[in-house]
């Protein structure tokens, strides 16, 4: 119990940290990477600190349960920033809560939708033009869609949810 | 055994058994099957290894229960990358595809016609019943705003602009 506790009590420095960056004008990455850093450091002395008998389990705990959590936080924080999902009802909110299909469609084209992502990825400088040609030069990018195509074949036998179409 | 020991146990027996069935499974059951799996695994592990007269098992199982959840969600949040295909992870293959002579400019056409999410998405909304498309309109029927206007109080507290998306 006492590993729940000090992991919710890491929750909440970590979500702090998070605002606490975010208003000081830090970058997503640097707010994400300090709420993680803090809320970890906050949870591992919280179970040291009230932990009347200190051992493996309430560490273990501890450390697991505010892993989750963040994990949980970051992936329901992103994709409330970015997934399309969010973006249709979103723009569905702000009509009031209808829109003509034509209209939708309009604005939210797969051509319009992809392009932003190319946009951003180009920006960032995970994907780079080079003589008309388009590569992938982040690392990270690369070992990413390599494990969740690893994972895609492994538990559904196939690498894509829209079937294997490849050039 | 300790909530730990039957939550981690728990977890890992619900992650392998829907491991396992999840590509024989119907779609709209992928993501379903997988509290069920956790909670079953859960109820055999407390069945089998808390003791009726121990005075702290309700603890232990409460732990054990959070870890499950816990885990579980996060194992499912993961999944939903695996059965949805990311757009961007999408791009990153359909580019790496291409080896080393890069991925012409021009056959980005090609592959939004070969990837259609807005449909995808619109689909699985419909199913979940959060819109639904009458009289050539599309409707927001569901529960999500309240989750937009969380995110968006959130947003307002980081120091962002208030809307989501």
């Amino acid at each position: 119990m006492f590993g729940l506790i000090a992991a919710a009590f890491g929750m909440a420095i970590a979500l702090v940290a998070d605002v606490a960056v975010s208003r000081a004008g830090g970058s997503r990455i640097a707010a994400y990477g300090a709420s993680f850093l803090a809320g970890f450091a906050a949870a591992l002395i919280a179970v040291v600190a009230i932990t009347p008998q200190l051992s493996f389990a309430p560490v273990a705990t501890a450390v697991l349960a505010y892993g989750a959590w963040w994990f949980i936080f970051l992936n329901l924080v992103q994709a409330l920033e970015s997934s399309i999902r969010v973006r249709l009802v979103n723009e569905l909110r702000i009509a009031g809560g209808r829109m003509p299909w034509s209209v939708l469609q309009q604005r939210y084209s797969d051509t319009v939708l992809l392009g932003l992502r190319l946009n951003r990825l180009l920006a960032g400088g995970a994907v780079v033009e080079r003589n008309g040609c388009l590569h992938v030069v982040s690392p990270g990018l690369k070992l990413i869609a390599g494990i969740f195509r690893f994972l895609k074949v492994s538990l559904l036998g196939q690498d894509s949810e829209f079937g294997a179409k490849h050039k | 055994m300790n909530g730990l020991e039957i939550g981690l146990g728990a977890t890992v027996v619900g992650i392998l058994a829907h491991a396992v069935v999840l590509r024989h499974l119907p779609k709209r059951w992928r993501l379903l099957a997988l509290p069920l799996l956790l909670l079953t695994a859960y109820a055999a592990f407390v069945l089998l290894a808390v003791t009726p007269g121990d005075s702290g098992r309700w603890v232990e199982a409460f732990v054990a229960l959070t870890l499950t959840l816990s885990l579980g969600f996060a194992y499912a949040l993961m999944l939903i990358g695996v059965l949805y295909d990311s757009p961007t992870l999408a791009l990153v293959k359909r580019i790496e595809s291409y080896g080393t002579a890069g991925m012409p400019v021009g056959a980005f056409e090609q592959f939004v016609a070969d990837h259609p999410f807005v449909q995808s998405r619109l689909d699985a909304l419909m199913a979940a019943g959060e819109i639904r498309l009458e009289g050539g309109e599309m409707r927001l029927t569901g529960k999500a705003t309240h989750l937009l206007r969380i995110a968006d109080m959130y947003r307002t507290l980081r120091g962002g602009t208030s809307q989501s998306g």
